[in-house]
């Protein structure tokens, strides 16, 4: 390859790449709003016209001179408190999730690496257990016990196996991955033990292990809404970082990169984002493993591409899932809505070792 | 550059794994690490390289604390080549050769047309940029290391450590990789230092060199002055000749085999060899346990030098002069006390026709003589036929005519003793023999 | 001549008496269709009892049967009753006096209580009860199984109980009442629109229950005047969307709260306080009303009251 081809193929990779996530946020923003469709079976139907006017009545001054005479109140509160709090939850979640993803799996170099490593997910179940036990309805700034306890609990395992995974001044990524496996493991013994005595609660226990974010309200998305996208943002920073990472902790000391620190920051804003999604979203699985390895296998493992693609991918993802999710609900009403981390499984499983076998195993280029 | 290692001590643990390490280098130094497994070469340039943080001493890069520096900092000034390297994700060679530049570049940069200039020159000087957007996990062993040479050199340091570079590689692309790092270390005034468990590669390229042994620097100084046969024998316990070669004009090593222990078999053999022809002989002979002999050797000649090295007795001549009649008597001599005589395809001039005669002396003596005829006389008679009618006397006086040295050694095998028996049932008979019944026509039967 | 005539009085006197005894006595007994009814009880599950006498000792473990059997005058023959009884009297207060004994819990009534009791006739009710029930018929007792779907269906129950206690006009005075007082509420909300009625069993942010049109809560809603909302669903308990409830546009909404009084408005500005239930009808009317839900819950004569009072929330300007 001549000089100047190999410099033009890379330079058209890396703005191909922009153009790329420009088509997925794009893309995003269009299900987002198909998303707004779907929901219960509705005496007066919305249709699609009337979410964008509805939509388009809270875009401050343009708003004012949509006509809005065909829409109701009834029409708007279902839209705006109902089915667009839910949809931009799973944008959020799908995002965080993916993009915790992406982190944990630079700095193990571990495919099998995903959000809840680290003993994240037991963290957080443990602290909903005990909140839905508890029966205490208290408010925290407004937030229920159940999002501020899973919350706290999260990260509270993480710091817990970080302390317990320290040599010296280093923390080896082995260390840290063994330990949390143990730490997860006793997180859900206690969670088991928690279930058995739970009696009448053991339905909602179950059901936020198995996720879901129905009926959220728009101020638990508040209060998630900084820590996810200030944590993504700042996380991008550290993108370079994690590509040398990955070729190893020694090389990547060799090279410049301070490598407890960045191991560091970047375990404490992935565990961060992860708690913050969990607190609102239960466990839901598969987002935070195989999202990142798709992105992978599709535009290779540049972090400073596949953190941003990622991120989207995932919020797509999630959020063409919880769309399925309501829309078989309906027949299964009687028994409560389908929980949208069984579509995602479902959904996701096969679909990936269909891409695998497509491209034979890795990314090329 | 100056690089300076005080007093350094390193453990893992509480095991000692360098003790008392004292090093100074700067622009311009090739220096070799030399030692056995396990003598610390690894766990010195970890501590050079801020992984293994020493227990003593002190490390200085330009007078600075290398552990108090940055890791930016030191990683502009200083690259690794690490023994292996296992890339998990699939990067393009491309993009890992660009990693190196990872030091230069700020936090937000993309890469620029000058990172992209490096990365091309030294991909470039590695002979990979044709592997430019190939997924590493698809290059073969050499490729990929030479992808992370490249990456090292990428980041224009002024150190370049080494460990064991070169494995994986061909014969070529070893000569290619350490000829640019020798071209960049002179030229660039870089410091190299390098594992190495090639000796001739080491002595080739390196003008100075460090001999660790059991975590300790045995010898450091000059590469001439460390790799001799000396320290190779105390620190490896391994026998060596150190030769500076002709051609290439550095010094070169040739380990031996270690000393078998060996029964000792009340057996000596006599040489008559010369040229080189006799070299290999020696040692397995020595190995096999019989004593030996040699004669008539010039001095400066390839065998005489082994026999040296080897201890073994020779009559010598004076380098270049014909055999004198006082050294062939010196040499029946020691005929007469061998068991055996064995004469190699020597090469014969007028100079040394003599050793010939020494041969035919041997079989009229009953000395069960052997001939290793490997190369045809007519190709080695610098004589004019004198050569080959010796020879052919020799074959009338029932040497034993062997077509190489392994024929001669199963030989051996089988019949040292009665080798041994045989001689005294030899004298026993010719004793008794009258002149002219000479023993031409008995072919020696075991 | 006299002692024929004291023996002939005597002998007189003494039929009279035994005739007057055997008349107390067997008074008070079933006898011809009576005593066919009794050896006939069919209760709602079908389940065919037969009793030879009237019970003595009777045991409710439900308060729906209580309040059956305090209504049609049956109190002295109850011997027991469950902890959530409170109608018609404080039974707690009986029971903690020592003059009522108590079953328990109503979802799992105490076996040995009841064993030791060795009641008559056991009054139960559905559901939850099932497992309970077949056990005590497994040991013999005779279980009267009250488990009504409609309003006939409770009527039909007080009747049922009425024969079984041998209370049969007093049975009878009350279901014509409640019949007629039925009626009268019919007639007065004959013409009136029927408002959109939302009744809330069960609310909870990710699962909130109302009733579909095989609860009886339906067609008391009905009777009062009103539509259940959700009366297209062909089951008795609907877990709903909120989403649904919005779109329907409900006109009234009933709650079914105890504790009147303090607990009063805080809990209808918390259904006000709902996401999105502003947009609703009800809550911008301000016709949200709380009933006592054991009137309205519970399978027995007090269901009446719910009708008026629920036809006095939908219609306030016939009232």
């Amino acid at each position: 390859m001549s000089k100047d081809e190999v410099e033009s193929t890379f330079f058209r990779r890396t703005s191909r790449w922009k153009l790329i996530v420009l088509l997925l946020v794009a893309a995003l923003i269009i299900i987002v709003i198909v998303s707004l469709n779907f929901g219960s079976e509705l005496k007066t139907p919305i249709s699609f016209s009337d979410i964008l006017t509805i939509l388009g009545k809270r875009i401050p001054f343009l708003g004012d001179h949509i006509d809005s005479s065909s829409i109701t109140l009834q029409m708007e509160a279902i839209i705006l408190t109902y089915r667009l709090p839910r949809v931009i939850a799973g944008v959020l979640i799908g995002a965080a999730l993916a993009a915790a993803g992406v982190l944990y799996q630079g700095v193990f170099k571990n495919p099998m690496a995903e959000s809840y490593v680290l003993g994240v997910s037991a963290g957080a179940a443990v602290g909903a257990s005990f909140a839905i036990l508890s029966g205490i309805s208290f408010a925290f700034l407004g937030l229920g016990l159940l999002q501020v306890a899973a919350f706290v609990g999260a990260l509270s395992a993480m710091f817990l196996v970080y302390s317990i995974s320290r040599v010296g001044s280093r923390v080896p990524v082995e260390t840290l991955l063994l330990n949390g496996i143990a730490v997860n493991f006793c997180g859900f013994a206690i969670v088991g033990l928690l279930e058995i005595l739970a009696g009448n609660e053991l339905g909602n226990i179950v059901g936020w292990l198995i996720g879901g974010y129905s009926n959220i309200l728009w101020k638990s998305i508040w209060s998630v809404l900084p820590i996810i996208v200030v944590g993504i943002v700042a996380s991008y920073f550290f993108a370079r970082d994690l590509n040398v990472l990955s070729m190893g902790e020694e090389t990547a000391h060799h090279l410049g990169v301070n490598v407890e620190r960045s191991k560091q920051i970047l375990l404490v804003l992935a565990s961060l984002i992860t708690a913050a999604a969990v607190s609102i979203s239960g466990l839901i699985g598969f987002v935070g493993l195989m999202i990142p390895h798709l992105t992978r296998l599709l535009i290779g493992p540049d972090h400073r591409i596949l953190l941003p693609t990622s991120t989207v991918v995932g919020a797509i993802y999630l959020v063409i899932c919880d769309d399925i999710a309501r829309v078989i609900t309906t027949p299964f009403l009687s028994t409560g809505e389908f929980p949208v981390g069984i579509i995602t499984m479902l959904f996701g499983g096969p679909f990936f070792i269909f891409l695998l076998k497509r491209k034979k195993g890795s990314y090329k280029p | 550059m100056l690089l300076n290692v005080d007093g350094v001590e390193c453990r893992y643990g509480s095991v000692k794994v360098l003790e008392d390490v004292n090093l100074s280098v700067k622009g311009g130094d090739f220096v070799g690490i030399l030692g056995p497994n396990g003598s610390g070469k690894t766990t010195l340039l970890k501590s050079i390289s801020r992984i293994l943080k020493p227990h003593k001493g002190t490390i200085l890069l330009n007078e600075a604390d290398i552990y108090s520096l940055k890791s930016v900092e030191v990683a502009k000034q200083m690259a690794v080549v690490p023994q292996e390297t296992s890339i998990g994700f699939n990067f393009s060679a491309l993009d890992i050769v660009l990693m190196g530049r990872n030091p230069h570049m700020k936090r937000f940069q993309m890469e620029s047309e000058k990172d992209m200039a490096v990365a091309r020159k030294v991909m470039n000087l590695t002979n990979i940029w044709h592997l430019a957007e190939r997924p590493i996990n698809e290059l073969s062993g050499g490729e990929k290391q030479r992808v992370i040479i490249a990456r090292a050199l990428a980041q224009e340091p002024k150190i370049l450590l080494l460990d064991e570079p070169l494995t994986h590689l061909d014969i070529m692309n070893q000569l290619e990789i350490m000829d640019l790092v020798k071209d960049l270390c002179v030229k660039e005034k870089l410091v190299v230092l390098a594992v190495f468990h090639d000796f001739n590669l080491a002595a080739r390229y390196c003008n100075s060199a460090i001999m660790l042994k059991d975590s300790r620097i045995f010898a450091a100084g000059n590469l001439t002055e460390v790799l001799t046969s000396e320290n190779v024998k105390s620190v490896f316990n391994v026998d060596a000749i150190v030769q500076k070669h002709l051609v290439t004009n550095s010094i070169f090593v040739v380990p031996l085999s270690p000393q078998k222990a060996s029964s000792y078999k009340k057996c000596s053999i006599h040489l008559i060899c010369g040229a080189g022809t006799g070299t290999a002989l020696m040692k397995i002979l020595l190995d096999e346990g019989y004593s030996v002999t040699a004669g008539v050797l010039n001095v400066l000649d390839t065998d005489f030098e082994t026999a040296q090295f080897l201890k073994i007795p020779v009559t010598t001549e004076a380098p270049f002069s014909p055999i004198t009649e006082k050294t062939h008597k010196a040499n029946l001599e020691m005929i007469s006390e061998a068991s055996l005589v064995v004469l190699t395809s020597v090469p014969f001039g007028f100079g040394n026709l003599q050793n010939l005669e020494a041969a035919i002396a041997a079989v009229e003596q009953g000395i069960p003589t052997f001939v290793i005829d490997e190369v045809p006389i007519e190709k080695r008679d610098f004589t004019k036929g004198k050569a080959k009618a010796l020879l052919e006397e020799l074959r009338s006086k029932c040497a034993e005519f062997v077509k190489d040295q392994n024929e001669l050694l199963s030989i051996l095998n089988v019949s040292v003793e009665k080798l041994k028996i045989a001689k005294e049932e030899r004298d026993r008979i010719l004793a008794h023999l009258k002149p002219e019944e000479s023993p031409k026509k008995t072919k020696i039967k075991w | 001549m006299n002692t024929k005539y004291l023996i002939a009085a005597v002998v007189v006197i003494v039929l009279i008496a035994s005739a007057a005894f055997v008349y107390i006595y067997y008074q008070g007994q079933p006898s011809g269709e009576e005593l066919e009814a009794l050896q006939n009880l069919v209760d709602d599950h079908g389940y065919k009892t037969s009793l030879t006498a009237y019970p003595e000792k009777i045991i409710s473990v439900a308060p729906s049967c209580t309040e059956i059997l305090f209504a049609i005058g049956a109190d002295d023959k109850v011997v027991a009753v469950t902890n959530y009884d409170d109608y018609p009297y404080d039974f707690a207060a009986w029971i903690a006096a020592g003059n009522m004994t108590s079953v328990g819990d109503f979802t799992s009534p105490n076996m040995e209580v009841i064993i030791s009791l060795n009641p008559d006739l056991i009054l139960a009710s559905g559901g939850v009860q099932e497992d309970n029930v077949r056990s005590l018929r497994d040991f013999g007792y005779k279980v009267l199984v009250l488990d009504p779907t409609s309003v006939d269906g409770i009527l039909k129950d007080i009747e049922l109980v009425g024969n079984a206690t041998g209370k049969q006009a007093e049975a009878m005075t009350l279901v014509n009442d409640l019949t007629s007082r039925i009626n009268a509420i019919a007639e007065k909300v004959a013409n009136a629109t029927k408002p959109k009625v939302y009744y809330e069993t069960y609310y909870e942010t990710t699962s909130s229950w109302t009733i579909g049109a095989l609860a009886w809560q339906n067609e008391l809603i009905e009777k009062a005047g009103g539509i259940n909302i959700f009366g297209d669903q062909q089951t008795d308990y609907y877990q709903y969307q909120a989403e649904a409830l919005i779109d329907r546009n409900p006109d009234v909404i009933v709650l079914p709260a105890s504790g009147m009084g303090t607990g009063e408005q805080a809990s209808i500005d918390a259904v006000k306080a709902r996401p999105g239930w502003d947009t609703m009808s009800a809550v911008q009317n301000n016709r949200i009303y709380q009933i006592n839900p054991n009137i309205i819950e519970r399978a027995g004569p007090r269901v009446v009251d719910a009708i008026e009072q629920m036809a006095v929330f939908f219609h306030p300007e016939l009232f």
